[in-house]
């Protein structure tokens, strides 16, 4: 299990612009695929978000991670995680088990 | 050969996200709106359920990179959805191209469109519940103008396109509920691929195969992999039965390698398929670990003779397999040689192992393929006999077989039932039906004492055989139609109890007598078979038993007239002449009616509806009979004979007319029946006796002859003529000739004149 992950001040998941109940992926990729088709975009997070969601997480395999914040169209920001180990590559994301485990991450968005 | 990037059949029984291996992503909240269905699927074990109570997007999707996207799935509807809902989406950079359920005012219809471009339609109202519909699409957003063509069950659609777009590239595919909305539908059998030719798969099932024995080991015996009880994999603790539970979730069993040795596999072998034609296979490797980190190493292929599909990671590059809960990883395998044959599918082997890192554990949980063919064609499929049971577990036999001819040679249960499945089926055919035969009632044959059923409907009585079959012909019933316990049945109303047989003796001596056939309503038929026609003794008054020609009633009058004993069945129905053998026709319904003989008449139900026909001919024909009037003799021309020998002559008077003979028709012997003289009139007649020499017919069409008998005794030999009528007037045979000599025959009007006969050797007038 990834360490300090979820944060637990993130927004309820999934995204109320998705139109269902639950709602998971297998990576970024197909995270970012269906995500943008319904409207939303991605940026860094701001300094807060970085210190409140991200500085303490690690992956289940227990590297670091970077930030990304999902954003939605009504502007609601949600936090997502990739692991920084050039060959784990592991997604921290909202769902169980909250992580996506091997190159899950291996995507440019 | 069809060259797939993903397909399946749900056979997995999963609905998970984790490794990307079934799906990429999962839309609504498993087992409560979406779920794998073990009840309704299409093929094989599973399907997917969507299943929203509001609207809500429920489906799974695969990650593609294409421009131009061919696939083939099956959706049915367990109810029509009231509103319109997206089946399936290829999502891209501006926008989707979908296939879907239009409502359509509740004309509900498939329709197909891009985002931005116009729908087309199928037909209205082509879409019902409970209905598996195939629709196979190829979509091509490559170019400026974005293409979908489309088929439903094989039949092509108006191509929906979108102008003045850009090229893309569809990047996902989603399936079910494709976005927000309500329904309760499956899917089932999907395959995508890229290949424009591909298109369109067309009717095929997915089936999944387990592995169902253990190949050759490296090393063998293994040394470093253990099934779950911590075992070396070998003959007594095989590696097959630990990764074949299903659903693929299942961490019942697995094995693991525990030291590190990257030449240590251990391979296992799939259950064979069935079909004959391979669109494409896929392999599914459940897995997990000990522990989640740190990560650790193994490696699953696939072996179709030398040519190694790698499902995840392989000998030389191995995968991190370090997960704590459990992942899913796929591939579609490539075949040996191209294209797929059965035999290569079913040659197919797994390696698991060589891992060179074991901590943690790497465990391989569950195996499977997944593999797409054509249906299989239709053949005769015989079942063998008995069927039994309760048609309930039957029926879906049957249905099964669409579209076969299924024989069963005996089948119990339920006939209603049973004649359900038999519509269901293309052809059915049941030999014997036995056992529960309560909506058709019991049929059966057999002596007097035997206790019989009314029949009707769909029995034949030749030993309780039937033919189930939409259009029924029954066959003849034979035998006895006794039943003490009779009930009319077809809608009558029938309230006599009955007791005696309702047809006794054969025909054969009325057949004798038989010139031609006529149809006659046959009201009443007095006694029994055997005498009809028979006459009535004067003791017993007289009855015109038989009617014969075109009478569309039983003469009531005559029936209500006296004290008549009537020891008759009410028959009605189709009698034929060779014995007591009714042919019961689809309108038929025969009916058994008798009871006492003094209650009888009054009860016995005016039946002047029912056409019979009777094989029934005998003596002359009367067209009526009106006492004193007209005898309606207009046939009578020289064919009746009396004949025979007064043995007393007494004198007489020549006015004696009071006679009472009740013949109705008669044919053949008459021995039985002695005319009675009429005691009153004997008083004052003159009786006639000797032989009656040739009464010479000169009666012509349209007349008759008026002949007075005073009396007549001694047996007649044959006496085939009406004489009936009593009321002291006259005595009407028809035509008589033969032993009568009349002095000056010749033909009078009724009521006036005079004939006279010749009685020993003098002539006697009379008046």
């Amino acid at each position: 299990m990834p360490t300090n992950w979820p944060p637990l001040t993130a927004p309820s998941w999934p995204p109320t612009e998705l139109n269902t109940t639950g709602f998971e992926t297998s990576d970024l990729r197909a995270l970012a695929e269906i995500l943008r088709d319904a409207g939303f975009t991605h940026a860094a997070p701001t300094a807060a978000e970085r210190n409140i969601y991200f500085r303490d997480a690690l992956c289940d395999h227990g590297h670091t991670v970077l930030g990304r914040m999902l954003i939605s169209p009504s502007g609601v920001r949600y936090p997502v995680a990739v692991c920084t180990d050039a060959t784990h590559r592991d997604i921290l994301v909202l769902w169980p088990p909250y992580y996506c485990g091997h190159a899950s991450a291996n995507y440019t968005w | 050969m069809a060259t797939p990037v993903w397909l399946t059949g749900f056979e997995h029984g999963v609905l998970s996200s984790s490794g990307g291996g079934l799906f990429n992503a999962v839309a609504g909240t498993v087992d409560t709106n979406i779920a794998i269905d073990s009840s309704t699927k299409r093929s094989g074990s599973y399907s997917l359920r969507c299943y929203p109570g509001s609207s809500t997007a429920c489906n799974v999707a695969k990650t593609v990179s294409t421009n131009l996207l061919v696939g083939r799935y099956y959706v049915r509807f367990s109810s029509l959805p009231t509103a319109d809902v997206t089946l399936s989406r290829g999502i891209h950079g501006t926008g989707s191209c979908n296939l879907g359920y239009s409502y359509n005012s509740g004309n509900p219809r498939f329709y197909a469109t891009h985002t931005s471009g116009s729908a087309q339609y199928t037909a209205a109202g082509s879409v019902s519940a409970g209905v598996w519909y195939r629709l196979d699409f190829r979509a091509d957003v490559s170019g400026t103008t974005h293409y979908l063509d489309w088929q439903v069950d094989g039949a092509a659609q108006t191509q929906a396109t979108r102008g003045s777009a850009s090229a893309q590239t569809i990047g996902t595919f989603a399936i079910g509920i494709a976005m927000a909305g309500v329904a309760d539908l499956n899917i089932d059998d999907v395959i995508i691929g890229y290949t424009t030719g591909d298109y369109p798969f067309g009717a095929g099932s997915i089936v999944g195969l387990s592995p169902d024995v253990d190949g050759s080991h490296d090393p063998d015996p293994v040394e470093k992999i253990y099934e779950d009880g911590d075992n070396l994999i070998s003959g007594s603790y095989p590696a097959y039965s630990e990764l074949s539970q299903v659903p693929l979730s299942s961490t019942t069993g697995y094995i693991k390698q525990t030291s590190a040795d990257t030449g240590d596999f251990v391979q296992v072998a799939f259950a064979d398929t069935t079909k004959s034609t391979i669109n494409g296979v896929s392999a599914i490797l459940a897995y997990m670990s000990s522990a989640a980190s740190p990560a650790n190493q193994g490696a699953t292929i696939i072996m179709s003779s030398a040519t190694q599909t790698d499902v995840y990671g392989n000998p030389t590059t191995r995968a991190d397999m370090g997960e704590s809960s459990m992942f899913y990883k796929s591939a579609i395998v490539t075949p040996g040689s191209s294209p797929w044959t059965q035999s290569q599918v079913n040659n197919l082997y797994c390696n698991m192992g060589y891992s060179n890192d074991v901590a943690p554990v790497p465990y391989w949980e569950n195996l499977m393929l997944e593999v797409d063919g054509p249906d299989a064609t239709g053949a005769t499929v015989a079942i063998s006999a008995p069927i039994t049971g309760v048609i309930s577990t039957l029926a879906p036999t049957v249905i099964k077989q669409e579209g076969k001819t299924v024989v069963a040679a005996v089948v119990t249960g339920a006939l209603s039932a049973i004649t359900a499945s038999a519509r269901m089926s293309r052809t059915a055919q049941a030999s014997v039906i036995s056992s529960r035969l309560s909506t058709l009632q019991q049929s059966q044959t057999g002596s007097a004492n035997t206790v019989q059923q009314i029949v009707s409907g769909k029995i034949s009585a030749s030993g309780m055989t039937a033919s189930v079959s939409t259009t029924y012909v029954p066959s003849p019933i034979t035998g006895l139609l006794t039943n003490p316990a009779a009930t009319a049945s077809g809608g009558e109303s029938v309230s006599i109890t009955a007791t005696p047989p309702v047809v006794t003796g054969t025909f054969s001596a009325i057949a004798a007598t038989v010139r031609t056939i006529v149809r006659v309503v046959v009201s009443v038929i007095q006694a029994s078979i055997t005498t009809l026609p028979r006459v009535v003794t004067a003791s017993a008054l007289v009855i015109p038993a038989v009617i014969v020609g075109n009478v569309t009633a039983m003469p009531a009058t005559a029936i209500s007239g006296g004290n008549i004993t009537v020891s008759a069945q009410l028959v009605t129905g189709k009698l034929s002449a060779s014995g007591m053998t009714a042919s019961v026709s689809t309108t038929y319904v025969p009916e058994i009616v008798s009871g006492t003989p003094s209650t009888l008449p009054a009860t016995v139900p005016i039946q002047g509806s029912k056409t019979v026909q009777a094989d029934l001919i005998v003596g002359r024909l009367f067209a009526s009979q009106v006492d004193g009037v007209d005898v309606g003799v207009t046939a009578d021309v020289g064919v009746i004979v009396l004949s025979g020998t007064a043995p007393t002559a007494t004198a007489g008077t020549s006015n004696i007319v009071s006679v009472t003979v009740g013949v109705g028709v008669v044919t053949g012997s008459l021995s039985t029946r002695t005319p009675t003289e009429n005691a009153s009139a004997r008083a004052s007649a003159g009786l006639i006796s000797g032989t009656f020499t040739a009464f010479t017919p000169v009666v012509l069409t349209g007349r008759y002859v008026e002949v007075q008998v005073p009396c007549l005794f001694g047996s007649f030999q044959a006496m085939p003529a009406f004489v009936g009528m009593t009321g002291g007037r006259t005595v009407y045979p028809v035509l008589v000739t033969g032993k009568f000599t009349p002095r000056n025959p010749r033909v009078i009007p009724c009521g006036g004149r005079k004939i006279w006969f010749k009685v020993r050797g003098n002539w006697v007038q009379v008046a």
